[in-house]
């Protein structure tokens, strides 16, 4: 290693580490905090510090626990909505023949560029005219059209159209030679060749839902039906300096999304960094 | 499963015999596409109800005086003009541009530089648990980290006590309460539109990998042979390359960033007073606390407007740049 070299590489780490010490340290501070009480943390707020309270872990999930369920049931329920929908649209827009294919097509795409902020009011007051106001199904029926938060059927039709697409046409001509009916065809072969996409999909859909609070925040009024993001907040208000209980629930609330990005962190990097995205 | 295999049969022979499906009536070709019909019509039947239908409805109530419940009454441009008259109107658009131009400079280059320094380590592992590091964030909650934050402010939260901690108390402050600090500490955390401090976002820093690793291995090495430095080859080879990638964080970042406060909604709900609205956050409020949808409406149909004007720039721009 010349010196010039021996220079890069000491000016490169300091600085990429200087960085991924400041983007981890709430991380950090989320966790460390959750197992300490007040007299722990105001000696000393960002060591670690013995004993373990983990009491506060008990404390917290006997608050957060039915805003925990609730967020699951509205999540697991859009994503499922969203998946079935659009792949079953996605593959009949991409591999079968129908009059108005294209112009259907292009309606669904065309909602990408439309803003939440524009159809959040008159979606309210649909969702209030159906009675379904201060209920979970609020939240699943307009996450899963889109728009309020991210994400929604639009943008999982546009992704796996691509890939339906991407798919040789002689696989499903093969197919067909052999006897399989169109539904035999879409469920054995469509669907296990586009896996990776429809992982893609239902991991953009399972952040969006999981995330939204300013839809959440309108719709829903009473605490027994909060989500996650909605109870955290009314969860802090009442607990604005026991912060080892307040991190203990901010750690819980995480936890799924570190599980769904442990098993599929490899798949996202890859897809986004080999797949070449732009305008 | 007759069903299925009956719809088989007329999606293979059309399949086998693209001309012969021309021939076939209007009605015959519709009765063959049933099969489809039937997997478009729930995507379909959600978009023209909760998507189609809101947008619409939002456009024409813009123009009318509307609570939610009993019938519209045409308003005209009334509900605009008091928009653009409230006397929030300018503290909201000044804050939503300060706002916007501090996130799109840090949006355009933190990640990207990022990228480029993860790029230059030797070891592909190394790499990899670089770009890791920096998407871990995602696991945390958005309003999660928002709270956190807001004990980073807190009276005697993180920074207060830091300051304490190094003997600069008389730095204390409120700093979320105090109409002089309250934007700037919301601008500062980034958290919502741009990833938090220090605002190495990782979907950019994926993005713009893409498009620095798509660059020919021989155009970067054709600059070092005519003797261009690292700092020159990245500012006049690599950064022409990746305008793509530029310019869509630049789109995503103004769409989303003009339609989110989620932040100041939790940390500040717009004030102290009204020093930290946007206009987001006042369509909320007169929607929400006002029960004014008319209202409402009209500032959804503004910032739609706004945001379409933007992204339509944005492409013929690039085409522009392209064609040059």
């Amino acid at each position: 290693m010349t010196l010039r070299q021996w220079y890069t590489a000491t000016w490169r780490w300091t600085i990429l580490l200087i960085l991924i010490v400041l983007t981890l340290f709430p991380i950090w501070l989320m966790v460390v905090t959750s197992v300490k009480d007040n007299v722990q943390f105001y000696g000393d707020f960002l060591g670690i510090t013995l004993p373990f309270r983990w009491e506060n872990y008990t404390a917290a999930w006997g608050e957060i626990s039915p805003y925990f369920v609730n967020s699951v049931i509205v999540t697991s329920v859009s994503v499922v909505g969203v998946v079935v929908i659009s792949t079953l649209a996605a593959y009949a827009f991409a591999r079968l023949e129908f009059v108005g294919r294209e112009i259907l097509y292009y309606m669904i795409i065309a909602l990408i560029m439309l803003p939440g902020i524009l159809t959040m009011v008159p979606q309210f007051v649909l969702i209030k005219n159906f009675n379904l106001l201060d209920s979970l199904w609020a939240l699943i029926l307009p996450f899963i059209s889109g728009g309020v938060a991210s994400g929604g059927v639009a943008f999982a039709i546009f992704v796996l159209r691509s890939f339906f697409h991407s798919i040789p046409d002689e696989l499903f001509q093969a197919a067909r030679i052999d006897g399989a009916s169109e539904l035999q065809v879409f469920w054995h072969l469509g669907i296990p060749l586009i896996r990776p996409a429809i992982a893609t999909v239902a991991i953009l859909q399972i952040l969006s839902t999981w995330n939204d609070y300013i839809w959440t925040s309108a719709t829903l009024f009473t605490s027994s039906n909060y989500t996650l993001p909605i109870g955290l907040v009314s969860f802090q208000g009442n607990h604005t300096t026991d912060w080892g209980p307040l991190m203990a629930g901010y750690t819980l609330a995480s936890l799924p999304l570190v599980l769904l990005f442990a098993l599929t962190t490899r798949t996202f990097i890859e897809g986004l960094t080999q797949g070449g995205l732009k305008l | 499963m007759a069903r299925a295999s009956s719809s088989h049969t007329a999606a293979g022979a059309a399949a086998l015999s693209r001309g012969g499906a021309a021939r076939r009536t209007f009605g015959q070709r519709l009765l063959a596409g049933r099969l489809a019909y039937l997997f478009v019509l729930p995507a379909l039947a959600v978009v023209l109800l909760f998507s189609y239908y809101p947008a619409l409805s939002a456009l024409y109530h813009g123009f009318t005086h509307w609570d939610g419940t009993s019938p519209a009454t045409w308003a005209g441009l009334s509900n605009f003009q008091s928009f653009v008259n409230d006397p929030q109107f300018p503290t909201a658009v000044g804050n939503i541009v300060q706002m916007m131009a501090y996130w799109l400079v840090l949006a355009l280059t933190v990640p990207l530089v990022v990228a480029r320094l993860i790029l230059g380590i030797r070891s592909p592992r190394l790499q990899f648990i670089c770009r890791l590091c920096f998407i871990l964030p995602f696991v945390v909650p958005q309003v999660v980290t928002i709270l956190l934050w807001k004990f980073v402010y807190a009276d005697t939260g993180v920074l207060n006590e830091l300051l304490k901690a190094v003997h600069l108390a008389n730095l204390q402050q409120d700093w979320l309460g105090s109409p002089a600090f309250a934007v700037h500490s919301i601008m500062f955390m980034g958290g919502g539109v741009v990833a938090a401090f220090p605002y190495v976002d990782g979907f950019g820093l994926l993005i713009y990998t893409a498009g620095l690793q798509a660059i020919p291995g021989e155009v970067k090495e054709a600059a070092a042979v005519d003797g261009a430095g690292p700092l020159r080859t990245f500012f006049t080879v690599e950064l022409p390359q990746i305008k793509g990638q530029l310019r869509l964080i630049l789109v995503l970042t103004i769409i989303y960033g003009i339609q989110n406060y989620t932040q100041i909604l939790i940390m500040t709900q717009g004030g102290p007073g009204y020093v930290t609205t946007v206009p987001g956050l006042m369509m909320y409020q007169d929607a929400f606390s006002n029960q004014d949808f008319g209202q409402a409406s009209a500032i959804g149909t503004t910032l739609f407007l706004i945001i379409l004007a933007l992204t339509i720039i944005n492409l013929r721009v690039g085409r522009r740049s392209e064609a040059t």
